[in-house]
């Protein structure tokens, strides 16, 4: 039968329906399209990251070509080249700890930029109506979100630092930096994993309590500098270093001196502390989260 | 609908209870609903949302036992296999604008279950029967609230579901919009066996597009049963036109305590509920008249709501 207003007929499915074992993953696909449609922003936000990258793996790839032309002569002994072997391998750790804390706050900008949105936004329009209409669970809408923000954040932290230690280890001579510095690889992916995970967590956290993106984007940056510059304020007063527990970002500096290393640390404060707050800044995240969205459920 | 209906029910509610706080959204709901198209008519706050989302097992019930095409909403692994077989279109706004439709009808056609071309096709060939063309590759942002009534309904036909909940689908059409919605429900109630269950607060969609009605009037069904079954038995009047003894035949009437007025000198409006025509035909030949013409006299559905509801009201005072 053909309605009278239009020639198209119904055409049943004769397919079958998969159970979706992975029911996140068009949602996360969906929300990936929607926020790369637009290139301008995308080129702004990761174009601070992918430079960091691109020079200090250029810095790193100089260092072991100079030290290469250097050693090529026969005037340093065995020992001579093992330690300046090693003075290059410190100077590349240093390049990557100076890449991380450099695109910490790219990654911030982007992160909260595709992330801010993502539950204030379909809150706004509805468009959960049609989610949890689906054979979608509240983990899976979560999951989907979280994964999100998660892989911008991994473009904007992770992607700069497997940039360096990459060139790093293809240039080092027999690959030394992977051989004899492979806990500089293993802490830099672990703290940009962290990184990562407890932002996003906080991200999504306060998009579901915001009504608007751009609020919940001016919360953001409002956790991160209000912290930053009341734990600057009260070490400076109180002249005591202490005091800077109060900035998330020093946590994070924290545990990246702890995971990645640094002889430059100024941080007192036992590592555990920053694992124990950003840890539970998660919890509480991923609560909140999960509070609003099973709110965002039943009161559809 | 009911007992009498001959096929297993989509949709079978049982002494349902559901408590929001203080408020009783649902109070003990008997309901059950046959195959084909019903409407879920109730003023504001009689509860028609809340068992929508209990339809879809986003809410559990606090007393009772619901069915929804055998599945039980309490039951989680149920619940959400139950949205496989459940199209829903909402009334509010609810499309993300930055989408454009083939985006989101196959995104949304995937997470139920369908693979990536099936859903690709499944997205342009709903977006084809409600009729949305070249538009579809527009980002919704773009769309008249023509076009997204009918994203609407395209994304709950995507993964071809034997049961249709539709909120208001006409809700803020002009007339053309309304009369196309309008044709697409009633074809796919008629005309492809999908069961639809309707909520609407207007009457005239209702009486175009479903056979059955059920009335929820604060937290309770009201009334329920096939449209025509309850226009009719809310009637007021038969109106017949009399040759022979029109006089005997009215006296005959008072006789037996049927009220009637004269419309006409051969014409007459006959206050009895119910009355079978067969016996009016036989009062007729008793006195030595004879019907010419029997004209039930249905109550429109608006009467009949506001008579149900009014009913209902007094019943509970």
């Amino acid at each position: 039968m053909t309605a009278a207003t239009h020639t198209e007929i119904y055409r049943p499915f004769r397919g079958a329906l998969a159970p979706s074992r992975w029911a996140f993953w068009p949602l996360y696909r969906a929300q990936m399209a929607i926020a790369t449609k637009r290139k301008l922003p995308l080129f702004i936000l990761f174009f601070g990251p992918a430079m960091t990258g691109i020079v200090v793996s250029f810095l790193a790839y100089l260092s072991f070509q100079i030290e290469e032309s250097g050693s090529g002569g026969p005037l340093l002994s065995g020992a001579g080249l093992a330690a300046q072997f090693a003075a290059q391998l410190l100077e590349v750790h240093k390049l990557i700890i100076q890449a991380m804390t450099a695109a910490r706050y790219f990654a911030v900008l982007a992160m909260a930029w595709y992330g801010a949105g993502l539950i204030c936004d379909d809150r706004r329009a509805g468009a959960h109506l049609l989610y949890f209409s689906r054979p979608l669970t509240r983990f899976d809408y979560m999951l989907a979100h979280f994964a999100t923000a998660f892989t911008f954040g991994c473009f904007a932290v992770l992607g700069p630092g497997l940039l360096i230690c990459t060139v790093a280890t293809f240039n080092s001579p027999n690959f030394i930096f992977l051989t004899e510095k492979w806990p500089v690889i293993v802490g830099t992916i672990g703290y940009s994993l962290a990184f990562v995970t407890v932002l996003s967590a906080l991200i999504l956290a306060v998009s579901a309590l915001s009504k608007r993106k751009s609020y919940a984007l001016a919360a953001v940056f409002g956790v991160f500098m209000s912290t930053l510059a009341l734990g600057g304020a009260m070490a400076a007063l109180m002249r005591e270093r202490q005091w800077r527990m109060l900035s998330l970002v020093s946590h994070f500096e924290r545990v990246a001196d702890w995971w990645i290393g640094s002889s430059r640390s100024i941080f007192r404060w036992d590592p555990w502390w920053s694992v124990a707050v950003l840890g539970g800044l998660t919890l509480v995240s991923f609560a909140i989260v999960a509070w609003r969205v099973r709110r965002m459920e039943v009161v559809a | 609908m009911t007992a009498s209906a001959p096929q297993a029910p989509v949709i079978s509610l049982r002494g349902v209870v559901k408590q929001y706080g203080a408020v009783r959204a649902l109070d003990g709901v008997e309901l059950s609903v046959a195959p084909g198209a019903t409407a879920l008519l109730g003023p504001n706050g009689a509860g028609k949302t809340t068992m929508i989302k209990l339809l879809l097992g986003l809410v559990k019930p606090d007393a009772g036992e619901a069915r929804l095409l055998g599945f039980d909403p309490r039951k989680p692994a149920d619940g959400v296999e139950l949205r496989r077989k459940v199209g829903y279109m909402p009334e509010s706004d609810c499309l993300p604008p930055q989408m454009n439709a083939v985006e989101l009808v196959s995104t949304l056609a995937r997470i139920t279950g369908l693979s990536e071309s099936d859903a690709i096709t499944r997205a342009h060939e709903s977006l084809d029967y409600v009729g949305l063309d070249e538009q579809r590759y527009r980002d919704i942002a773009q769309y008249s609230t023509g076009m997204k009534q009918r994203v609407k309904l395209a994304q709950a036909l995507a993964h071809d579901p034997p049961l249709l909940l539709l909120d208001e689908p006409t809700n803020g059409l002009d007339p053309k919009g309304r009369r196309h919605m309008l044709e697409l429900v009633a074809d796919l109630g008629h005309a492809h066996g999908k069961s639809v269950l309707l909520c609407s607060h207007l009457l005239p969609d209702v009486e175009r597009t479903c056979d059955h009605v059920v009335v929820l009037d604060r937290g309770r069904v009201a009334a329920s049963g096939a449209l025509l079954e309850l226009t009719r038995s809310q009637s007021r009047s038969s109106r017949v036109r009399v040759a022979g003894d029109v006089d005997a035949f009215a006296g005959e009437l008072a006789a037996r305590g049927i009220a009637c007025d004269r419309e006409s000198e051969r014409v007459l409006r006959i206050h009895a509920p119910g009355e079978d025509a067969d016996e009016l035909f036989g009062l007729a030949g008793s006195v030595g008249a004879h019907l010419e013409a029997v004209e039930e006299q249905r109550s429109s559905l608006d009467q009949v709501f506001l008579d149900v509801l009014k009913n209902s009201r007094e019943a509970r005072a």
